[in-house]
């Protein structure tokens, strides 16, 4: 890599820095609240824990916003480094805008896939929390949102790296490594750009498996906590028939989406 | 009940991803198996910067006798996907040991890309030519 080094400040690029500032504020609010909730509801009587249903009720709406803009962000990613490409000198895709922003660029791709599975866990809970009569899963999500606090600082902290760091100096791009004697296709060509029909079949496949591992963590309470058995029920099987109607949408996409890659020439396919 | 409706969810998904590497195999394999013309090759190609387009290419043969080339593939290398393709529906006629452009008018990626050009013959085999762009 070679160049001058400069920020590049797109709005959307600013628009990822003010989610990052803006969740690193509200981690560093929450996170203090979270951990005293935590601290004090096994010891607390019946009027403390009243106050702590409360304290929790500020603590949720502050951590539905945090992983509401954090999904969102997760999102944006991807957009906003599509929209970086025709910016950074030799990027033909996002791997060349990796490039120009790593390795912190990379470590947040790994992030960004993992996201929105870990988010939508506590976000679950906490719907069917609110549901059921006393707050049972005060506790459980509170210590969950713990331990979601190590992820949420890296899912910032590496997009306001990246950001800060990618400058638009040449970089080489995926003909490097995706050559004709690659046995794979360089992911980000094939799915942003040659076959964009594959986009709608990973999500729609990843939200699937999402939606059935949150339905496993619903079980794993309703199995433990018999205040939440109707709710927590009632909820697994919705998870289970909109999971279902995801991978029917993926597989279906994927029929067009093998069809555009297959009909490309009249002799080679 | 989750485990039962769960379970066909994750058979779609493998059958999705299966399905997904066997197209890309067959992708890969469908290029290899093509046989290269060793007689015929293309000797220089005309782009249209402005235009992101592969205007034309000349082919030069060293051939004995004449061969007819009906159609023509673009394949991004980085994707493995045909991004363009025609024939020629009056097959363009190479005389032996002469030179011809053949009009081809592929839109090239604007960020940058190699390609295979494929030319197809009528001995069954293609004219293979490897291009960067820009």
């Amino acid at each position: 890599m070679e160049g001058k080094a400069t920020l590049i400040w797109t709005p959307l690029t600013t628009i990822m820095t003010v989610l990052g500032v803006f969740g690193i504020a509200l981690v560093a609010y929450a996170s203090g609240k979270a951990y005293a909730i935590t601290k004090k509801v096994s010891k607390a009587g019946l009027e403390e824990r009243y106050t702590l249903e409360k304290n929790y009720y500020l603590l949720s709406t502050v951590v539905w916003v945090v992983l509401v803009s954090r999904i969102f962000a997760s999102g944006l990613f991807w957009v906003t480094n599509e929209s970086l490409i025709p910016l950074i000198p030799g990027a033909m895709c996002q791997f060349g805008v990796s490039q120009a922003g790593s390795p912190y660029s990379w470590i947040d791709t790994g992030v960004k896939l993992i996201v929105m599975l870990a988010y939508g866990i506590w976000l679950i809970l906490d719907l069917l929390n609110r549901r059921v009569k006393g707050s049972p899963l005060l506790a459980s999500l509170s210590k969950i949102f713990i331990l979601l606090i190590p992820l949420l600082i890296l899912d910032t902290i590496l997009d306001l790296a990246f950001y800060f760091t990618v400058s638009p100096v040449t970089v080489p791009c995926c003909r490097t490594v995706f050559t004709e004697t690659s046995p794979v296709p360089c992911p980000y060509c094939f799915v942003f750009h040659d076959a964009p029909m594959f986009l709608v079949v990973i999500v729609s496949y990843g939200l699937a498996v999402s939606l059935v591992l949150w339905g496993f963590v619903v079980r794993y309470y309703t199995v433990r906590i018999k205040e939440m058995e109707g709710v927590g029920n009632a909820a697994m099987r919705r998870l289970v028939t909109v999971a279902l109607m995801f991978a029917v949408i993926g597989t279906v996409s994927l029929i067009p989406a093998i069809l555009q890659v297959l009909s490309g020439g009249p002799f080679l396919h | 009940m989750i485990s039962r409706r769960g379970l066909v969810i994750i058979i779609m998904v493998a059958i999705g991803a299966i399905a997904s590497a066997v197209v890309l195999s067959y992708l890969k394999g469908s290029q290899s198996s093509l046989q290269e013309e060793a007689e015929l090759s293309v000797s220089g190609v005309e782009l249209n910067r402005r235009a992101n387009t592969l205007t034309g290419v000349n082919v030069t043969s060293s051939a004995s006798s004449t061969v007819a080339i009906n159609g023509a593939s673009l394949v991004k290398i980085q994707s493995g996907i045909t991004v363009a393709s025609k024939s020629f529906p009056e097959h363009i006629q190479v005389a032996p040991s002469s030179q011809i452009y053949i009009p081809i008018g592929f839109s090239l990626d604007p960020e940058g890309a190699d390609y295979f050009l494929y030319l197809k013959t009528d001995r069954g085999t293609v004219i293979k030519f490897r291009l960067s762009y820009p």
